[in-house]
């Protein structure tokens, strides 16, 4: 069993190199087809990702009347913390309101001149972030209802509604087709791959022939194809890891460090990600191969 | 002992053989000739389980060799040694890996393959090719690289399908030689051939073939098939 094992891998090794010319075109379209895949799937995690960013920062703010007292308030605000789907809730006061009011104005003296710090006429309000823009409207509603005493004098939904509903679609649509299209090209890669491969094994077929003729068991010529399929994968990995890593080094990485997507707590290109790209190459890439290189042998053994 | 019984094989509506009987007594040399469509490659494929027979069957040693299932047959390949026309050979082997190759199939240790293959290489004068690769040989090395695979498991029924069709005649009575020696140590040699000198030359068994039936079988004989 050993014996047969090493000489299987010996003939799959050397047959690689001594078809070096055909292992080369097989190798680079395989890397061609893997940097496809991976392209499309980093696309689809920073997509996602933008798209979380943004979705992070829709946000509904709730305004008070004058007459409610800071104390109902933050009831309410604890209230609002327990309901589901909400992440966070920012109380302001009317007199951090309007500090921030006229720090955001500080260059505009002509404003600072009218607003004098005594008579406020900002209200103080509650800044809910949720963690599903679509669940907006459900949570208005219910703080609404929990303000049993009307201290509440209006909300931001009201004016946001169509703008909240317009990045919500955009971002659906966006992440959707994305993933889409990731698909469409996965397959298409896929496709290329089992091709390729297949016509490798095609130009050898009278080599298959021969050795049937010659007395060796099907499982025996074919095991070194299978191994060599595997080898084409595993180089083409490689090759293709090496080329994505250096393609973000200069192109990427300088556009990131200053893009919006930085901001959202997780860097996008993560050890997680890299580890998640390099699998699933490794994995298409082994499986696609040992499985084109089954089915195409399979058609050359009936000898 | 090789029998042949009433073996008839259709492709279609095609009768490539036609009821063809004969017997091979042991250590005997055998010519098979004919016209091109005689049924000679038929029957040799007949020989290897590459095809079954439409109507009769073969027997080696009392075993009928059509009646193998498909997972044994690789076995029973390994007891017959095959030398073709075109050789045959892997592009992508040397010499020694051919011939080895065979060997290696059966799960032989690497030590017993070299002394196996070299002594064969010998015994066709290929020792000093051992590391060439076909591409690299002559058309009279490359088929002495065939008959030293198909002899390397020491069968004791060895085929040859026109094996000097593609040489020039010094090759061919190398050849010729290389087939006698091996019938001379008892191996049944079963020769398909076209070329009427070897034939003449040999003075063996000759059995003709036309349209698929046996129109011919004498001891001793001089190429003729009409």
């Amino acid at each position: 069993m050993f014996v047969s094992f090493n000489r299987i891998l010996r003939s799959a090794f050397s047959s690689f190199l001594r078809n070096g010319w055909l292992s080369f075109v097989t190798i680079f379209i395989m890397t061609q087809a893997l940097l496809i895949i991976s392209i499309f799937a980093s696309l689809n995690v920073v997509i996602s990702t933008s798209i979380e960013a943004v979705n992070e920062r829709i946000d509904v703010a709730v305004f008070f009347k004058d007459t409610a007292q800071e104390d109902s308030i933050l009831s309410l605000k604890s209230q609002t913390e327990s309901l589901e789907g909400v992440r966070e809730v920012i109380y302001t006061s009317p007199q951090e309101a309007l500090e921030i009011f006229l720090e955001d104005n500080r260059n505009r003296s002509i404003i600072r001149d009218v607003i004098s710090s005594e008579e406020n006429f900002l209200p103080a309000s509650l800044e809910i972030k949720v963690t599903d823009p679509y669940l907006i409207e459900e949570i208005v509603e219910q703080v609404q209802e929990m303000d049993s005493d009307h201290l509440i004098s209006e909300t931001s939904l009201e004016d946001n509604q169509k703008i909240i509903e317009r990045l919500r679609n955009l971002g659906g649509f966006i992440q959707n087709s994305s993933l889409l299209l990731a698909l469409v090209f996965l397959i298409i890669a896929v496709l290329i791959i089992f091709n390729t491969i297949r016509i490798t094994i095609f130009t050898r077929r009278e080599e298959i022939e021969v050795m049937k003729l010659v007395g060796a068991t099907d499982w025996y010529i074919r095991w070194p194809f299978i191994f060599e399929g595997i080898f084409y994968g595993l180089v083409a990995t490689v090759l293709s890891s090496l080329l994505l890593v250096a393609g973000y080094l200069t192109l990427i990485k300088p556009m990131v460090d200053s893009y919006v997507i930085s901001t959202s707590g997780n860097p996008v290109f993560s050890a997680g990600f890299w580890t998640f790209i390099l699998l699933l190459q490794l994995i298409i890439a082994v499986s696609v191969g040992t499985i084109s290189s089954y089915l195409a042998t399979r058609r050359h053994l009936s000898v | 002992m090789i029998i042949v019984e009433g073996i008839t094989k259709h492709y279609g509506s095609r009768k490539a053989l036609d009821n063809v009987s004969f017997t091979i007594k042991p250590k005997e040399f055998v010519i098979l000739v004919g016209p091109s469509g005689a049924g000679k490659t038929t029957l040799i494929k007949l020989f290897l389980c590459e095809e079954k027979p439409t109507f009769g069957r073969i027997t080696i040693d009392g075993k009928d060799i059509h009646l193998l299932k498909d997972i044994h047959i690789p076995y029973y390949r390994r007891q017959i040694g095959v030398v073709w026309q075109d050789f045959k050979l892997l592009p992508n082997k040397t010499v020694y890996e051919n011939v080895a190759f065979a060997l290696e199939v059966s799960g032989k240790p690497d030590d017993k393959i070299k002394k196996e293959v070299m002594k064969i290489l010998d015994l066709v004068s290929l020792r000093d090719k051992a590391d060439s690769f076909p591409h690299e040989l002559s058309g009279g090395e490359l088929q002495r690289t065939a008959i030293a695979r198909a002899l390397v498991f020491n069968p004791r029924f060895l085929i040859a399908d026109e094996p000097t069709g593609n040489l020039d005649p010094q090759n061919v009575n190398e050849i010729m030689n290389l087939l006698l020696k091996i019938n001379s140590l008892g191996t049944i040699v079963l020769l398909a051939t076209h070329n009427r000198d070897m034939v003449d030359a040999l003075g063996k068994r000759v059995i003709s073939l036309d349209k698929g039936k046996i129109v011919r079988d004498r001891k001793r004989a001089k190429y003729d098939y009409r």
